[in-house]
């Protein structure tokens, strides 16, 4: 048996370690991208990434890598920077401290310290790269931590269930932005700005090599996306993540006894069943922003639905229940 | 083994009772085969050993915060790896004793929140009951179930030079430190395996299960069904670990104020599968916080109402509130009356020495004599608002002196009592240390009291103050079976 | 002397709140002089409703609301007689002082004798005491009588002067205050001169406009009993200058206000909550 407080800081720990590792790589890999890139070309790199992150930031911040990457590291007063998150999630962790192994603990403080004794001008002649890819390792190491240690019970469930969710939005939100930029059609060869735009995008998503062993180097928007989201296998695809999503919410309901869960069964069966027998071409035919909107609101009322049931219910509504059931 | 008595700055304390070492030097009986295991290991080997020992707890995590120390962060519980003796006969009047006591307090909480017959016969003075800020009116005729206020006691002890315990306070709120008596066995039983073996000691490992029980054997329900929790603070406070340990130990649920809630009178868990009734909580939240509408209204920590939920009989809360009017250091002193009172018996164990400062004949002496005596704020612990006199400046008892003109209920004054010295290993070498010791008594429909307890240390050498908070360690406590 | 009494306290939240926790004290007590014949408490929303007596005989009522609400709404109705009212002197004989040293002994009235969270004596209150020259005369009734009317005449009686938690020092020095700040004064300097006081939180009926019609008001009252050889408890209402006897009704008593809040409670969310209290008594024409 779990509180629901304990639940929902297991849950918001790993949303906010995710938030942070994909934060920290994608702009790893802009700051990389953006040195092979012209400059006009570069300047909509930025662009895209601060859409995708749904990060506004005044123009002339923009224009200035160092100044974006202070923006979406060190900024304390935004919520998803990489400092704000880890700081989070280990105040999270820490709330929850009897339900994590101390081997967690550790590696989450550890992280949250080392983003302590950082600032803005150490990393930047220092070279970002270094400290980004330390905070992407800490957080993988993190990750399997939690896979190889936890008993895989209703708390890693919740743990199962914020990563997936947050990796679909994120990833969701990544495709709209760039192809929002770049649009979806162009069979032929890439020329080579988009080459390393495309490149970028993939390998945002740590999907880089796990496209070409598919589709070689031959880096085609439509079989990028079709990858990207609908790919049974590639534990990075929208698609994956549903079904994760749908597996750890079944397994929560199960181990809560919850019989009236249909709203979630429901909400979470669809996501999954909807991903995996779309084709790409129902897609691209019709608005692919709108349908890529369409999956992060499908998500946030799975979140809603499983707040509602499990963290978050009234006690009268939970009263209420139990009696009609009996 | 070494017996030499610490001089504490000069100031000659009565020579204490050496636990391991007879006045000509040679080891006391039961200390022989510890002694003779020593010599043959020798010093480099004990060393190693401890350096074992120090990595075990680490590992276990075994930490407190120290309030008040420039970190404010989490250390590591400082200890001493040779263990503390007690032969079976000592602990048998100990046992007894103590369990006199628990049964006499338990009975004068009883009376002084009902008929208070021992007010009105004037054994004790309703004066020092009603103006203690522990006693809880809300309390009064409200019927705990069994009678039971004390589930969970920490009795301190002291043994005094001419080699009897006594007892130093008794500790009926929140006492602690359970978990480093449990933490110090399992890291001994693997530094010193052998040794303990071959001393045949008594095993405290089912601990947790008694609490358990006795929790159970409170509950208002059959005690197989009883749903039982923890409620702690949260991970703010100093003894968050302990809490977690316990609450691990016993398989019950660790839970903060926020995760309960009171609906209709009963107390429920907020659970992901639904809420859940809740019958016992064994409480490690003071009194004063437990229910914003019932005491402290800014209170983040407490659930509200569950002092009427409690009234009503729904819920059972180990310790009782209203428990802390029965430790006052003021009220200790009329404990050996309020045994001969509640069970026509003669008290098995001693209390030490106590002025009571608001009666003018003790106030004059201790003012008198502030330089050799110990005072003590009543409803201060943890070493904290103390005067040691003979360690004390002219200006620190200057200060007592006004504190205690400005408030004499509030103070009490007791014998500098040489503690007894145990040998420690410090610094690669034996070395006498004062020592005393935390019984912890548990009460559910019977009292079971496990064999041992905290032996608290003054690490600091010279140095009678023993409490963790004030940086003092502990041993393994070892009552050999025969 | 036969009342109706119809008592409503609302709380108004600025915003929706949730598990509320609530406690009453509006059931008139019995006791010495009074019985309550009848009593209801309704309460919006529906909420099921327990009870107890505490340590001093008081009913205290108490309920939570778990769901969504953004007011609360107590309404209590209450039919009580009080059982004659007697002539009170206005002095005691020689020895009175002797008996109320005897009842000092008697530890059950420990909580009288002493200071309390808001009866407690300070700097302001023994100026107080000087200026007004309050002292102990030839008898505890005289002493209090005068004490009363010194009260009545030194502080000015101005709704809303204070709040409820405010201690008595305000009052003394503006030298104006509410009821509850008469009753304080009064309990802290009359326990200061050894006599058994307490403090009662109640209502009053009005007997002004002639007859029956009573004024609606929008407070409770308090005011303060002391334990007199002879007499037993006697109320003072420095106030309104007078002693309780007649149209006072009570409802509970304690050392002060902070025993006996006529409502308190805590509740989930961020919300300020506005009170308004409704009092209207009535006597029933027998």
């Amino acid at each position: 048996m779990m509180l629901s407080r304990v639940a929902d800081c297991l849950y918001w720990m790993s949303r906010y370690l995710e938030r942070a590792e994909h934060t920290a790589r994608a702009l790893d890999v802009q700051l990389n991208v953006a040195l092979d890139e012209s400059p006009w070309a570069s300047s909509m790199g930025w662009m895209c990434l601060l859409g995708s992150l749904r990060v506004d930031l005044p123009m002339d911040v923009c224009s200035d890598p160092q100044a974006v990457t202070d923006a979406l590291v060190f900024d304390r007063s935004n919520p998803s920077s990489v400092v704000s998150c880890v700081r989070n999630a280990r105040e999270n962790a820490r709330q929850v401290r009897e339900s994590i192994t101390s081997e967690l603990w550790e590696e989450i403080n550890h992280l949250h310290l080392s983003m302590r004794s950082q600032s803005i001008d150490q990393l930047w002649s220092a070279g970002p790269h270094g400290f980004l890819k330390s905070i992407h390792r800490g957080s993988q190491m993190i990750t399997g931590i939690i896979d190889a240690t936890f008993n895989h019970g209703e708390g890693w469930q919740f743990i199962r269930l914020g990563r997936y969710l947050e990796r679909a939005m994120a990833t969701a939100w990544m495709l709209d932005s760039h192809f929002g930029m770049r649009g979806t059609g162009a069979a032929a060869e890439p020329n080579p700005d988009e080459f390393v735009a495309w490149s970028a995008l993939l390998r945002m998503s740590n999907s880089y090599e796990p496209y070409c062993k598919i589709h070689t180097v031959e880096l085609r928007p439509q079989w990028i996306l079709q990858f990207l989201l609908l790919n049974p296998g590639l534990p990075r695809s929208i698609r994956f993540a549903a079904e994760q999503i749908q597996a750890a919410a079944t397994a929560i309901t199960i181990a809560t006894g919850a019989t009236n869960a249909a709203d979630i069964r429901r909400l979470t069966g669809r996501l999954a069943a909807d991903l995996s027998y779309v084709t790409i071409n129902e897609i691209l035919s019709d608005d692919l922003s709108k349908y890529l909107h369409a999956i992060v609101n499908r998500c946030v009322e799975i979140h809603n639905a499983v707040y509602n049931r499990f963290v978050t219910y009234t006690v009268d509504a939970a009263l209420a229940a139990v009696s009609t059931q009996s | 083994m070494s017996a030499a008595a610490p001089h504490a700055d000069g100031f000659h304390l009565v020579d204490p009772y050496h636990e391991s070492a007879l006045p000509d030097g040679k080891p006391r009986a039961h200390y022989e085969r510890l002694a003779a295991r020593l010599r043959e290991l020798g010093p480099e080997e004990v060393a190693r050993r401890q350096q074992a020992a120090d990595a075990s707890f680490l590992q276990q995590g075994i930490t407190f915060t120290v309030y008040g120390s420039a970190e404010g962060t989490e250390k590591i519980f400082p200890y001493d790896v040779l263990p503390r003796l007690i032969t079976s006969a000592e602990w048998e009047t100990l046992e007894t004793g103590l369990a006199q006591r628990i049964s006499a307090l338990n009975l004068f909480l009883g009376d002084i929140y009902h008929e208070a017959r021992i007010l009105a016969d004037g054994v004790v003075a309703a004066d020092l009951i009603y103006s203690c800020k522990h006693y809880r009116r809300e309390m009064r005729g409200v019927n705990v179930p069994h009678g039971n206020y004390l589930t969970v006691v920490g009795s301190d002890l002291i043994r005094q030079p001419d080699g009897k315990f006594a007892v130093l306070e008794d500790n009926l709120r929140v006492p602690s430190g359970v978990s480093y008596m449990l933490a110090n066995r399992q890291v001994m039983k693997r530094t010193f395996p052998y040794m303990f073996r071959d001393h045949g000691v008594r095993s405290i490992d089912h601990y947790s299960q008694d609490l358990l029980t006795c929790l159970r054997e409170i509950a208002p329900v059959a005690p197989a069904d009883a749903s039982v929790v923890l409620l702690t603070p949260g991970v703010f406070n100093s003894a968050y670990f302990e809490h977690a340990f316990l609450a691990r130990q016993m398989g019950i649920q660790l839970t903060e104020g926020r995760d309960l809630v009171v609906h209709n009178n009963v107390v429920y868990q907020r659970t992901t599968a639904g809420l859940r009734r809740v019958d016992v909580i064994y409480r490690r939240i003071d009194d004063d916080f437990i229910d914003p509408v019932a005491y402290r209204g800014d209170s983040m920590l407490g659930v509200p109402g569950i002092m009427n939920a409690y009234r009503a009989g729904n819920v059972v809360m180990a310790n009782a509130l209203g428990t802390g009017v029965a430790d006052d250091k003021a009220v200790y002193a009329y404990v050996p009356d309020i045994i001969r009172y509640y069970l026509k018996q003669e008290p098995i164990i001693d209390n030490v020495k106590t002025y009571l400062l608001e009666r003018p004949a003790d106030r004059d002496h201790v003012l008198s004599n502030l330089d050799k005596l110990v005072v003590k704020a009543v409803g201060e612990s943890g070493g904290y608002g103390m005067l040691i006199g003979p360690h004390s400046t002219k200006a620190q008892q200057d200060e007592f002196r006004e504190k205690i003109l400005a408030n004499p209920r509030n103070y009490i004054a007791q014998p500098t009592i040489s503690l007894s010295v145990g040998p420690c290993f410090l610094n690669g070498a034996l070395e006498p240390r004062h020592i005393d010791l935390r019984v912890y008594v548990l009460h559910g429909k019977k009292v079971r009291i496990t064999p041992g307890g905290l032996t608290r240390v003054a690490l600091k050498k010279g140095s009678l103050v023993v409490n963790s908070s004030q940086g003092g360690g502990s041993k393994d406590t070892w009552v050999l079976h025969d | 002397m036969l009342y109706t009494i119809r008592h409503v306290t609302e709380f108004r939240y600025s915003q929706p709140i949730r598990e509320s926790q609530m406690e009453v004290r509006k059931r008139p007590r019995s006791d010495e002089g009074q019985r309550c014949l009848e009593f209801s408490l309704s309460v919006e929303p529906d909420a099921r409703v327990h009870s107890y007596v505490d340590h001093l005989g008081n009913t205290v009522h108490h309920f939570d609301v778990a769901r969504l609400h953004q007011e609360l709404r107590m309404s209590a109705v209450s039919w009580v007689e009080r059982l004659g009212s007697r002539k009170l002197p206005e002095r005691l004989s020689s020895d009175a002082w002797a008996e109320t040293a005897r009842f000092a002994q008697d530890f059950n009235n420990w909580d009288w004798l002493h200071p309390s969270q808001y009866a407690t004596p300070s700097e302001a209150l023994r100026s107080f005491v000087n200026d007004c020259r309050i002292a102990r005369r030839d008898d505890p009734m005289s002493t209090l009588r005068e004490l009363n009317t010194a009260l009545h005449g030194a502080i000015a009686y101005v709704p809303k002067s204070t709040r409820v938690d405010s201690p008595i020092d305000e009052c003394l020095q503006n030298r104006k205050g509410v009821c509850q700040d008469f009753a304080h004064v009064f309990i802290t300097i009359a326990r200061g001169l050894g006599i058994p006081c307490r403090y009662v939180s109640g209502h009053l009926f009005h007997r002004g406009n002639g007859g029956s019609n009573a004024i609606p008001t929008s407070a409770s009252h308090a005011w303060a009993e002391a334990l007199l050889p002879e007499l037993g408890w006697v109320g003072f209402d420095p106030a309104n200058h007078s002693l309780a006897e007649q149209d006072h009704i009570r409802i509970a008593v304690g050392r002060d206000y902070a025993d006996v809040p006529p409502a308190r409670g805590v509740f989930m969310g961020m919300a300020e909550s506005e009170l308004t209290v409704e009092v209207d008594v009535r006597e029933v024409p027998q």
